[in-house]
This record gives structure tokens, C-alpha cells and sequence, in this order.
């Protein structure tokens, strides 16, 4: 094959890495591009002048975006504690249980996803009003907690399940109680995917906006919250800003994640 | 005195089915107990009722009078190596070794002492720190062993404890438990499905078949007098031949056949008239030339090679004996086609009553 012939093969590898890398990268660039513009109008292609006056509006102190970025960090950590307080056990029953009844609870942590988000959450919120839990963080949490429930319960029980039971049974004939032995050898080794579940469900919580606008607003306030008022307002740099301090703990968790994430664990995600 | 391990009319259930159906089994102090079986034959089940990891419908297991039938496994004093091996991925060497220590609260000083002495009892000094992972398959086994050894258990169970080794290994780890156990003197049960291994190891060798006990006894006694033709098919004696027994002058011989000649019944054998089913190994068959003399007290048969082999050492032929086909080991070289004469020592035969509901028939 000739030289040419071979470089024309690559030709569509090419085009689509490319068109990937702007799919990908074209957003950010924006986002990067508003974050570091002070005025921007029609018809510049490039923003007229340059500078950090949002982001210390941002990071002032006194600024809601601190405040909000307070809120949502504390929520995503209360709703990771809810869900694996529920995943830890249902996801070691689960893993123990006979296939087609598991399937069936599986499917049940599945349903709220299953609905149209709206109708959902204004129902949610209906019912949680009548609890007064309307504008609480509690009911914010509980609502981001449904959400991670999915995550949360499929993956532990995949990581409980990738794990022999004859290891459980060899601490149980060493003289260890149930307890004892779950606590030394099965916690222990399904870790890596409760941590990777945990990051998954803290992600998604600091990522939701529909439950928490319906459940919270007003008087609780997180950053994809803000990000839409600031939007709405026509507020871009603060919007873009916010995007941008809600992208680094994606980035760095997904890092981590991949380093958890085992292929045999993975391999018996919702089995 | 009174046994040291007794388990009593011991039923096990999966769901509706009943895998085991009343196993009697006593057992000394330090004895040494191979379950021998095929697969699904409730061996793996009857261990791990033993062990305390499958509940038992009725009967019971007494240890040192002790009833345990419904204890947790961690109360039962015994411990166990599974097949396989079952090390903690996340401990090294010396913590899988010194978890049972740690739960006995014994000190970091003593833990340490004992797991040194476990490891240069098998070999292994020096590997204390290594994480398991890093391990070779025979060096797992033998961790897995020291692991279950430092707890000084009443009873060990070794579930194919080397099943996952291969060959040259197995013989090596196979022959360092055997001497390790009559070492310490441990009370041991051993699943296997392989004959051998369960006749180098063990004191005595329970036969289980379906769920029941079909022989029990030493090696000696299974190999040499193998209680049905089932137990004697498993113990190696796999040719077969159907024939009958009758009487001349009062006394029950075996009748000649299409393809046989009359013989004098073993010493000892206690037959009742008519058909039987003769049990008998390759290697208790000698071939001859048709003119060769007989030798005495011998069954003989008449038959065709149909195809010789050599596995090494000896010569082995199929040999047609009618529509029969009867593997024979012989050291003389002979070639395929030949008509040849089969002699079997009457005291190499097993024979057992033939059951009506056998439909196969075909009188040698």
C-alpha cells in the first residue's frame, strides 16, 4: 500500500477525533472564554476586555457564590451519609439474594428514573409540603438522595457481589461472628466500589438542579442554582464561573473513580 | 471409647430436594477420613454440614459429645481450606495466617511467634510480609493451610484442597499435608474426587454416591473388596462381564458361556444361583496365545484384539469378547486382529448379583 493510500485511511479516524475534541472541548472553551471576559458584545469574535473583576465578585466573601458552594458541598455529603446508610445493607442483601427477586428489587431503586423528572418532583414537593420540609436542606437531601439511591445500591451491590462467599466463610471458620467477619473481610474488600458509588452519588448531587428547584428554592440555594439566576439575569461570566468550580471536583472524582471502578465489579453492575 | 466425631443419621436439603439422606459416620481422634465421590455426589454438602456453612434438616454432629449440629461455624473449633483457597486479597501472609490469633486475643508478640513457626513448618519462611496476590498457586494452598493449622483446630476440612494444582505440585502438597497431619495428630476430613489421592491420604475412605454412604472402610478394603459394582467400578475395576453361576456335584461354579469357560467361584464368594455381574481391573488380565496352557483357578475367555496402545511401561489392548469390549493392560507386545485368549484369576473377580432391572444382557 502506498503511502497516500495509508494517510487516506486514516482520513476518517481523523475527522471524527476531531469533530469528539470540539464536542468535548468546544463547551469548555467557552465557558473559559466568559469566565476571563469583562465585556464581550456583538459583533467581536473575542471578548473586548480581560480580566478577574467576576471572579473576585465570585469569591468574595460576602458573595452567594461561596455561600451556595457551602450549601451544596453539605448537601452532596449528607446525601452520600442517607444513601450508603441504605446501599451498604441492601446492597450486601441484594448481592446475596437469588437472581430474580434481586432483579426485581433492582428495578424498584430504577423507577424513579424511569418518570419524567417534573411531574415527579412536583409531586415530591406537594407531599413534602404537607411534612414542612419544603426549603429545608432535609428535603433537598432526601430528594438528591432518591436520585443517588440508583447509583448507589447498583454498584455496592455489584461490589458485594464480585466477592467469593468462600472468603466470608473461611473468617466465619476462623472463629469470626457474621458481624466481625463483614466488617474484616467484606467491607474491606467491596470499598473500592462503595467509594466509587459514594463519588457518584456526591457528583450527582452537586450536579442536580430540577428536584432541588422544585424541593429548596428559595430559601436554599446551591450553585447549579445560582448558575441558572446568574444565566437567567444574562449574568455569563458569573454563570461561567460557576460551571467552572462545578466541572473541578467532576474531573478530579472521575480520576479517582476510574482507579476504583474494577473491571469484575463493573462486569456485574445491575446482575 | 467413644468417637470423636459423630455424625448421626444426617440429612441435608436444597430447597425441596434431599441432597444427602441419613449419613452415619464416627470418626477417631486423629484419624484421617477421605469422602470420595463424583460430582454431586452431596461430598462437597456433607463437609460443609460438618463445617457448619449448610443447615442440616434432621440428624445430628456430636464432637467430643458436643452436639454442634446447630452452632454457627465459628463455634464449632474447626477450620476449614477451601478449594479455592479463599486467602484474603487485602492481608498479607502473615495477617491471613494471624487473623485467628487476633480473634483468640492473643498478643502481637505471640501472633508473630506462632506465624513464624506456621510458615517454616510449611516451607515458607521469609514470605510473611508478601501479599497474598503475589503468591504461587502451591504456596496459596499451603498458606490456606497454615491459616486453618494456627488456630490449633479440633477438626480440619479440606474441601479439593488440590484440585486447582497441577499435577507435579499436587503430589508434592498432597504428600506434605499427609505427613503434617499425622505430625500433629489432627482429626481430618478431605473431599476428593480422585481415587488415588483419597487412597495415599486417608486412614479410611467413605464412598458417597447420590447422597448415600455406598462403602466405608481402608483403602485396602474398598480397593481389594469393593461392596458393589458401583464402588468397584469407581475403585478402578471398570471392565464388565455378565455371567452366571450354577451348581455341578452341589457346588456353585461359574457356568460357561458363548465366549467363556467354566471356573471355580472365588474363595469366599457367597452367590445365589443365576445371573451374576463380574467386576474386574485391566491390569488382573493376562493374554495368550490360543495354544498357550491355562493357568489354574483362572477365568478364561476367548476374544479378539481390536486395538493396542501404549501408555508407557505396559501394553494396552481393547480386546472384543462377543459384542464385549474388555481392556486389558498386558506387558507382552501384541498386535491388532489377533485371536487371543483372556486368563482371569477367579480371586480378581468381583462379583456381585445381577439386578433384573439391568436391561443389558450379553452372556460371555
Amino acid at each position: 500500500m502506498t503511502p497516500l493510500a495509508l494517510a487516506l485511511r486514516r482520513v476518517p479516524h481523523a475527522v471524527i477525533l476531531a469533530v469528539l475534541a470540539f464536542a468535548i472541548l468546544g463547551p469548555i472553551s467557552n465557558l473559559l472564554l466568559w469566565a476571563f471576559a469583562e465585556q464581550w458584545y456583538f459583533p467581536y469574535k473575542l471578548p473586548v476586555t480581560w480580566g478577574t473583576r467576576y471572579w473576585e465578585v465570585v469569591f468574595r466573601p460576602s458573595g452567594d457564590a461561596m455561600a451556595s458552594l457551602g450549601t451544596s458541598v453539605a448537601i452532596a455529603c449528607f446525601t452520600v451519609l442517607v444513601c450508603l446508610a441504605v446501599s451498604v445493607p441492601a446492597g450486601y442483601a441484594l448481592a446475596r439474594l437469588k437472581l430474580p427477586l434481586r432483579a426485581l428489587i433492582m428495578l424498584a431503586f430504577l423507577l424513579p428514573q424511569a418518570f419524567p423528572n417534573l411531574p415527579v418532583y412536583i409531586n415530591v414537593a406537594r407531599i413534602f409540603y404537607s411534612f414542612d420540609l419544603n426549603g429545608t436542606i432535609l428535603g433537598v437531601v432526601l430528594v438528591h438522595a432518591v436520585h443517588g439511591l440508583v447509583y448507589s445500591v447498583w454498584i455496592t451491590t455489584a461490589s458485594f457481589a464480585a466477592i467469593d462467599r468462600s472468603l466470608e466463610e473461611a473468617a466465619r471458620g476462623m472463629g469470626a461472628g457474621p458481624l466481625r467477619a463483614f466488617l474484616t473481610v467484606t467491607l474491606p474488600l467491596a470499598l473500592p466500589g462503595i467509594m466509587a458509588s459514594a463519588i457518584f452519588v456526591f457528583l450527582e448531587s452537586l450536579d442536580e438542579f430540577t428536584g432541588t428547584f422544585f424541593v429548596g428554592a428559595p430559601e436554599v440555594t446551591t450553585l447549579p442554582l445560582l448558575l441558572y439566576t446568574a444565566s437567567m439575569a444574562g449574568n455569563y461570566q458569573i454563570a461561567s464561573i460557576t460551571a467552572l468550580i462545578l466541572l473541578v471536583p467532576s474531573v478530579l472524582f472521575m480520576l479517582v473513580v476510574q482507579r476504583f471502578l474494577r473491571a469484575d465489579v463493573l462486569s456485574k453492575v445491575g446482575r | 471409647m467413644k468417637a470423636f466425631l459423630d455424625i448421626h443419621g444426617l440429612c441435608v436439603d436444597y430447597g425441596a430436594n434431599r441432597v444427602l439422606h441419613g449419613i452415619d459416620l464416627t470418626v477417631e481422634q486423629g484419624e484421617f477420613i477421605a469422602l470420595l465421590g463424583s460430582s454431586g455426589c452431596g461430598k462437597t454438602t456433607l463437609l460443609r454440614a460438618v463445617a457448619g456453612f449448610q443447615p442440616v434438616a434432621l440428624g445430628s454432629i456430636r464432637v467430643k459429645e458436643r452436639d454442634v449440629t446447630r452452632l454457627p461455624p465459628e463455634k464449632r473449633d474447626m477450620a476449614m481450606v477451601f478449594q479455592s483457597y479463599a486467602l484474603w486479597p487485602h492481608m498479607t501472609v502473615g495477617q491471613n495466617i494471624g487473623y485467628g490469633l487476633k480473634l483468640r486475643g492473643k498478643s502481637a508478640a505471640e501472633r508473630r511467634q506462632r506465624i513464624t513457626e506456621i510458615l517454616s513448618m510449611l516451607n515458607l519462611g521469609g514470605l510473611e510480609d508478601r501479599p497474598v496476590t503475589q503468591l504461587s498457586g502451591g504456596q496459596r494452598q499451603r498458606v490456606a493451610l497454615g491459616r486453618a493449622l494456627a488456630v490449633d483446630p479440633s477438626t480440619l476440612l479440606l474441601d479439593e484442597p488440590l484440585s486447582n494444582l497441577d499435577a507435579r505440585i499436587r503430589l508434592q502438597v498432597r504428600h506434605e499435608i499427609k505427613a503434617l497431619q499425622r505430625r500433629l495428630g489432627i482429626t481430618t476430613l478431605l473431599v476428593t474426587h480422585d481415587r488415588e489421592e483419597a487412597m495415599v491420604m486417608a486412614d479410611r475412605i467413605v464412598i458417597l454416591d447420590q447422597g448415600r454412604v455406598a462403602q466405608m472402610g481402608t483403602p485396602e478394603d474398598i480397593y481389594d473388596r469393593p461392596g458393589s459394582p458401583f464402588v468397584a467400578a469407581f475403585m478402578g475395576a471398570e471392565n464388565v462381564l455378565h455371567l452366571r453361576t450354577e451348581a455341578e456335584d452341589g457346588r456353585p461354579v461359574i457356568a460357561a458361556g458363548p465366549f467363556s469357560e467354566q471356573a471355580p467361584l472365588p474363595p469366599g464368594a457367597d452367590l445365589p444361583k443365576g445371573p451374576v455381574v463380574a467386576h474386574f481391573r485391566n491390569g488382573s488380565v493376562r493374554l495368550h496365545r490360543p495354544d498357550e496352557a491355562a493357568p489354574a483357578q483362572s477365568l478364561m475367555l476367548r476374544g479378539r484384539i481390536t486395538q493396542t496402545s501404549y501408555p508407557g511401561g505396559h501394553y494396552r489392548y481393547a480386546v472384543a469378547v462377543g459384542d464385549r469390549e474388555i481392556m486389558v493392560d498386558d506387558e507382552a507386545r501384541l498386535e491388532a486382529g489377533l485371536d487371543v485368549r483372556l486368563s482371569i484369576p477367579v480371586q480378581a473377580l468381583h462379583l456381585y448379583p445381577e439386578k433384573r432391572e439391568r436391561g443389558e444382557h450379553c452372556n460371555a
